[in-house]
């Protein structure tokens, strides 16, 4: 056969059904895009944070300095995040105990890994929002792209059981426009997939680092304690 | 503040709702280009032909259908009519034609005696004709052998030329790259040497501050080692010492670890980059002999 059906002329004159299935796909691939973008320019802007604040803080900046540093940027309404947030609860819940004379050091150093503990949660919880969603298209599109094939090719046979006489004209649209459907949900699954597991990977390189600097503080900040 | 610029390019995308708006107008454009291709590649295809599925509906009405049945009973009629006729004509036909072969026959002959005479002379004519032709062809033919041969040998020679000049070409690129790499691998070694020298030095300095701090007990023999592993943050500050191996002797064990101690802090430590420390000095094997302190 030398003539050939556009895709686009498929898709719109699919039956209800397989329609309304190709627009719920369409509708989670431009979802998942956006998640995609949104949490790649997070997780970059992330571990960018975490290597400047580590330069920073290595410096051998005074740390109090630090501190104020912070409290400048987020008067400026600039955000201070990861590591940084780290950093200031850990610090702040530090001062605060130290200058009570009553607590003891053991409670001191309690406290200080106890809110670093807390930001850390936090931090995580926000580099990892979305994830999960992605990870949902990237398994059950094909599914519902699947779904919406047999619905189409049940239609197609459906239609040639009226006819008395079969070619293979009358069905050979039916499947095409069936199969472009398992297409769409594949279009939906794949860049999902690839950025959930990329993503994934990213987060917990971040976190990683995340619990070696608090690690590191805790010591720098239990030699201070006991070395005064 | 300068450290902080590589970062903020990023967040002032991420200012705008969370960088939201940006996903999603990268989102739609994506799906809108995407649509858009395949649109185009579509309106490229011939259009569809309705008359593919026509014969075969065609036949079966034709069947089912009376009046088309007499329409063609009507036709068959007419055929039959249509043959009587021309058996008819073809008898008269038959009969003139007798008539006229006779006179045809002497006709044919008086004509066949000139055509004769005619043919004899035009073969003499086109044999000459024929002669002439082929000699100039064979001319031809020689001249353009020999034009052929002419290019072919200038053809060769250039092609040789070609080749000369393109292993030429080959042997001065390969020197060429010879010569870079060797610049490139004594770039390398001498950056190795640097960085080599560099751990040396600070490994030296390190040795030096903990000697300086360093009581030998009285219990101290020939012979002893310890080893302690001590773990560094890239301030210099010191944050474990371990003890790997003891010497055995207790005494000479404390005064060695309270040596570390002592010094407490490298700060000559502190402008060294975070790579080579990360690499040679987070974690760092210490060695203490009662000779001296080595490494």
């Amino acid at each position: 056969m030398s003539e050939s059906i556009s895709p686009v002329e498929l898709i719109f004159g699919a039956s209800l059904e397989v329609q309304l299935v190709i627009y719920v796909l369409l509708l989670l691939s431009i979802i998942s895009w956006v998640m995609i973008v949104q949490r790649w320019l997070v997780l970059s802007s992330a571990s960018r944070g975490v290597f400047s604040f580590e330069q920073r803080f290595w410096s051998g900046i005074d740390l109090s300095q630090l501190y104020k540093e912070g409290s400048q940027m987020q008067k400026d309404n600039q955000p201070v995040v990861g590591m940084e947030n780290i950093f200031r609860a850990g610090f702040k819940e530090f001062m605060r105990l130290r200058q009570k004379n009553e607590v003891a050091k053991e409670a001191v150093m309690d406290g200080a890994q106890r809110a670093m503990r807390v930001a850390y949660s936090r931090e995580e919880e926000k580099l990892e929002r979305h994830l999960p969603f992605l990870a949902t298209v990237g398994s059950v599109s094909p599914y519902i792209g699947l779904f919406g094939t047999v619905i189409g090719i049940m239609n197609a046979f459906l239609g040639l059981a009226t006819q008395s006489q079969t070619t293979l004209q009358a069905v050979a649209p039916g499947i095409a426009e069936a199969l472009i459907v398992t297409a769409i949900g594949l279009f939906a699954a794949i860049p999902a997939v690839v950025s959930y597991n990329r993503y994934a990977a990213k987060v917990e390189n971040i976190t990683g680092s995340y619990i070696t600097f608090s690690d590191e503080f805790s010591s720098i900040l239990h030699r201070q304690l006991y070395s005064s | 503040m300068e450290m902080t610029q590589p970062h903020s390019r990023f967040s002032q995308l991420l200012d705008v709702y969370n960088g939201y708006p940006l996903a999603l107008i990268a989102a739609l454009l994506l799906h809108f280009l995407v649509l858009a291709a395949l649109v185009v590649s579509g309106f490229t295809d011939p259009p569809l032909n309705p008359e593919i599925v026509q014969p075969s509906i065609r036949a079966f009405t034709i069947d089912e259908n009376p009046q088309l049945r007499n329409e063609r009973e009507a036709k068959q009629r007419q055929a039959a009519a249509d043959a009587a006729a021309a058996e008819r004509r073809r008898q008269q036909e038959r009969e003139r034609q007798r008539a006229e072969d006779a006179a045809a026959a002497e006709r044919q002959r008086q004509q066949e005696l000139d055509q004769q005479r005619a043919e004899q002379a035009a073969a003499e004519e086109r044999r000459r004709q024929a002669e002439l032709d082929r000699q100039r062809q064979e001319q031809a033919a020689a001249e353009e052998r020999r034009r052929q041969q002419e290019l072919d040998r200038q053809r060769q020679e250039q092609a040789e030329a070609e080749q000369r000049r393109r292993e030429a070409e080959l042997a001065q690129q390969r020197a060429e790259q010879e010569a870079a790499r060797e610049a490139a691998a004594a770039a390398a070694a001498e950056v190795a040497r640097t960085e080599q020298q560099m751990v040396m030095a600070y490994t030296g300095v390190i040795h030096d501050l903990i000697r300086q701090n360093w009581s030998r007990p009285p219990s101290a023999r020939n012979g002893m080692t310890a080893v302690f592993r001590i773990q560094m943050v890239p301030t210099g500050d010191i944050l474990d010492v371990e003890l790997v191996q003891s010497s055995g002797d207790f005494a000479f064990d404390r005064a060695a670890e309270s040596a570390i101690y002592r010094v407490g802090r490298f700060q000559e430590l502190q402008g060294m980059p975070i790579n080579l420390f990360n690499e040679n000095f987070r974690s760092l094997l210490l060695t203490f002999r009662p000779e001296d302190l080595l490494n």
